[in-house]
């Protein structure tokens, strides 16, 4: 088979993927299918649940990410509005992996001899399972659907009235 | 270039190609292994939430 036959199936798979992985993540916080993070058991402790919780602490920030991310999640099972939606989301699947890739310290700690190999490891799998995998995912789909955002790179371009 | 006329891909348009379906494999592998892995897990249904301690095991 073509590698150009391969996008008509690997686009529509990665599709799914994303838009099931972001409704269930979206789901978790308002009800408890994960040991994640959710609206009624806010997490506690240094690194990542520093910034989780710090976000849930707004008020606002938590919730906004996880209706963006149940609305993608809809937006790419159902394929509607899925330009739109990858856009809207990209800050999310950004701040996912940023949170997942904090692993700085860690690996400090590691070349120190403070934490196991094991540890540093499972950071890594982390790294690449949870946030990298839905970068890439999203940074695939992006770049199949550029077309769509091609009208909007233009250097200068000039407001007017609807 | 215009590929449908029959003019092959330039050097740059190639590279472009492969980049893509290179992150395609990529973003399917990881999204098979980590969206099975939710799916799974979704109310502790096929996998133990304790296997999330792969990820984050005591220091």
């Amino acid at each position: 088979m073509q590698r150009q036959q391969l996008n008509r199936y690997v686009i529509p798979a990665v599709q799914w993927l994303l838009g099931i992985q972001y409704l269930l993540g979206g789901l978790n916080w308002w009800f408890k299918i994960y040991p994640f993070p959710n609206f009624f058991e806010v997490p506690t402790g240094p690194g990542k649940h520093a910034v989780l919780d710090a976000m849930i602490a707004t008020g606002w920030m938590f919730t906004s990410a996880k209706i963006i991310e149940l609305l993608t999640g809809l937006a790419l099972i159902f394929k509607r509005f899925v330009p739109l939606m990858l856009v809207v989301s990209f800050p999310v699947a950004i701040t996912t992996f940023l949170v997942d890739a904090m692993i700085l310290g860690d690996l400090l700690s590691w070349l120190r001899g403070d934490v196991s190999g094991g540890y540093m490891w499972s950071k890594v799998m982390d790294m690449i399972f949870f946030g990298g995998a839905v970068l890439a995912m999203h940074g695939y789909l992006m770049i199949a659907y550029f077309q769509y955002y091609r009208p909007m790179m233009v250097a200068k371009a000039e407001g007017r009235a609807p | 270039m215009n590929v449908a006329s029959g003019d092959a891909p330039t050097r740059a348009v190639r590279w472009k190609r492969s980049a893509f379906h290179a992150l395609g494999a990529v973003a399917l592998i990881l999204g098979i292994l980590s969206t099975g892995w939710l799916v799974g897990m979704v109310d502790q249904w096929l996998i133990p939430w304790s296997s999330l301690s792969l990820t984050a095991p005591p220091r």
